[in-house]
């Protein structure tokens, strides 16, 4: 028993001295300081913003005197070591700096001045290192220049459907767009000597004007800097809008130019087309039509185009006397050619209620409402009408053998379904009884040999007709023909 | 020389050959007072004991450790409430307890180089032997060792603490 003991005192003291691999997970989790940017006080200058780029192109106009570069560093550790360099024979200097400490962070802001001698390309380095020695550098290629030129400014439209614009041209321009179009982008170059350029533009008449900052490039050259930009104008109304764009360098030199945008809506225009239909008179699209419609038949189809400027217009249908208009979407088409688009497709009416049905198709936009109106006609079958004669035939040795019915039909439709009697029902009476029937496409009708079959006697005949839509007269009866 | 084994003798083995059975009795109870090395620094334990029996003793210790891992200053105060089994090793002066039991705490963490200081609740557990030297029926010599594990920050969890101390029996 006493070994066991001593076992188990030897395993835990063994255990007991086994780890403590406690660290400095403070200095373990370190990061590296965060160093930002600007040149915003030295007038030649386009680094505006606070910017962390490792390595950034810059101006300097020798008459600005000093290339003024304010940094932000921020940093969790307390004491960050701020150097800087310039070389050929510049001088550099720290100017001020400040510390805030906040919960867990510090920030050092501050200013550096660089003062560079000659006119060329100097290089302007950062470097912040923490107690860790982990670091940051910002290094500046800064061209240094000592004339001043105006600066020049191009605009243009032709990123626009539909511009007459030619790209980047340095004198006013003029161009038309429709209102549909919405937003209208009006491109910019500028190029000087000064990258200190100020940049303004407004428009007249109501619309809205903003730079579209994602386009936006600077291209840094040896003693200018390029910017090409995009202009957003966007009309709240018809008519001429006038774009006045402005740049302006360190000493007042001035560039402007205008851009006359004339904004237009043109009216829509449609057609309509009733050709799917059964009792057509109409082929073609025309701008409106009268139809006539049998209710029986159903559906009543109405193709339709709108050619506009505007790929969605507003476009509205509606039916008067119940009719239920509804818009077969699977058959819409666009087409767009030139900034004009076309859009066909079909309207399906169903009617409740026998009527003539006014359709009405609108096309509604800022430059006016336009309107399509058509009729049909829609009538249920009217029943036909007839009359029905009968004569004696095949005389034989002085004596009729037969009889022959002429059914003469009345259709009370109008005359474009008139056409429409399919069947004539007969029924051969005797003495006043029914002797035979028969059913017949033809008017006329002999029933062969009645003396030899049914007898002599006195005979005469129903009949009635039916037409193509279900239509069905009422019965009409001959005048009585003997055969003896 | 021989006179100073003859009173230390005489003090120390004596008192306890006579004494012996009063040691480690159920209903004894105890103060400790203890120092600790630890891997960055030292620690103080306040501890109260009470035997259960001849074997088992039931503990409570508040602890405050303070150290430097390189630029790490850490603070930690905890309560460690144990259970104990006791072995004799050399009747009646050695005693040798392993103990185990849980901890909960507040530690707190700051670096000279940075702006941000960290604290926070802990807890976990631990086990460790103690030594015990009874010089007589009241007073004993302690040496102790614990292992600690305790978790709620970005710390390692594990660390260790050993040194030695004084128990006051209160019978």
């Amino acid at each position: 028993m006493k070994k066991l003991n001593y076992v188990l005192l030897s395993v835990m003291i063994i255990l007991t001295f086994s780890c403590d691999k406690r660290e400095d997970f403070f200095a373990e989790s370190n990061q590296e300081p965060f160093l930002e940017i600007n040149a915003l006080n030295t007038p030649s200058s386009y680094i505006k913003d606070f910017t962390s780029v490792e390595s950034i192109t810059d101006s300097f106009n020798l008459v600005n005197n000093d290339y003024l570069i304010n940094f932000r560093i921020t940093d969790e550790s307390k004491d960050v070591k701020i150097e800087y360099f310039v070389d050929n024979g510049a001088t550099i200097t720290l100017v001020s700096s400040s510390v805030t400490t906040t919960k867990d962070k510090q920030e050092i802001t501050g200013v550096i001045k660089a003062v560079p001698n000659t006119v060329g390309l100097h290089n302007v380095d950062i470097v912040i290192t923490d107690p860790y020695n982990k670091s940051k550098r910002i290094s500046i290629k800064l061209n240094v220049y000592l004339r001043n030129a105006v600066p020049i400014l191009s605009i243009s439209t032709v990123n626009n459907v539909g511009s007459n614009n030619q790209t980047l041209v340095g004198i006013n321009i003029t161009d038309t767009f429709s209102f549909q179009q919405g937003t209208i982008l009006i491109d910019y170059q500028i190029m000087d000597d000064n990258a200190a350029y100020n940049f303004n533009f407004n428009t007249t008449n109501a619309a809205s004007i903003n730079e579209n900052l994602g386009v936006k490039i600077i291209t840094p050259q040896t003693h200018s800097v390029v910017v090409t930009g995009q202009l957003r104008l966007t009309p709240t109304q018809l008519g001429l809008h006038v774009v006045t764009i402005t740049v302006t360098d360190d000493i007042g030199q001035q560039t402007q130019l205008f851009a006359n945008i004339y904004i237009m809506d043109i009216p829509a225009v449609i057609t309509v087309n009733p050709a799917l239909n059964t009792f057509t008179t109409t082929s073609s699209y025309v701008s409106s039509f009268s139809e006539m419609f049998l209710f029986e038949l159903g559906v009543y189809k109405i193709k339709y185009r709108i050619v506009d400027d505007n790929i969605s217009p507003n476009f509205t249908f509606t039916s008067n006397n119940s009719g239920v208009l509804t818009e077969d979407l699977s058959a819409r088409t666009v087409t767009t050619i030139g900034g004009i688009s076309t859009i066909e497709g079909l309207l399906n009416l169903s009617a409740v209620i026998e009527a003539v049905h006014t359709i009405q198709l609108n096309v509604a936009e800022p430059g006016g409402t336009v309107t399509s109106t058509s009729t049909v006609d829609i009538r249920k079958n009217k029943i036909p009408t007839c009359n029905v004669g009968l004569l004696g035939s095949d005389y034989v040795g002085g004596k009729y053998y037969s009889v022959t019915s002429t059914v003469n039909s009345y259709n009370s439709d109008p005359a474009i379904f008139n056409d429409a009697i399919i069947n004539y029902d007969l029924e051969l009476y005797k003495n006043g009884s029914l002797v035979t029937t028969h059913s017949t496409n033809s008017s006329v009708y002999k029933f062969n040999d009645v003396r030899t079959i049914y007898g002599t006697g006195n005979y005469y005949v129903k009949a009635r007709c039916n037409d193509k839509y279900g239509g069905i007269s009422l019965w009409v009866t001959s005048t009585v023909v003997t055969i003896f | 020389m021989k006179k100073i084994y003859i009173i230390l003798f005489m003090l120390v083995v004596l008192p306890n050959i006579n004494a012996q059975e009063l040691r480690h009795s159920q209903g004894n109870k105890g103060l400790d007072f203890s120092y600790h090395f630890v891997k960055p620094g030292s620690a103080y334990s306040l501890g109260y004991v009470q035997y259960l029996s001849s074997t088992l003793v039931l503990k409570v210790k508040g602890n405050y450790e303070k150290g430097m891992i390189d630029d790490l200053e850490t603070k930690i105060w905890q309560g460690l409430p144990s259970i104990g089994y006791s072995i004799q090793v050399l009747p009646p002066v050695f005693f040798l307890t392993g103990e185990v039991g849980l901890l909960i705490g507040q530690q707190e963490y700051s670096n000279v180089n940075f702006i941000r200081k960290e604290s926070g609740i802990i807890y976990g557990g631990f086990y460790g032997i103690e030594l015990e030297f009874y010089v007589n029926n009241n007073i004993a010599f302690l040496l102790n060792t614990q292992q600690i594990y305790a978790r709620g920050s970005d710390m390692s969890p594990h660390r260790f603490q050993v040194g030695g101390g004084i128990r006051l029996i209160i019978q």
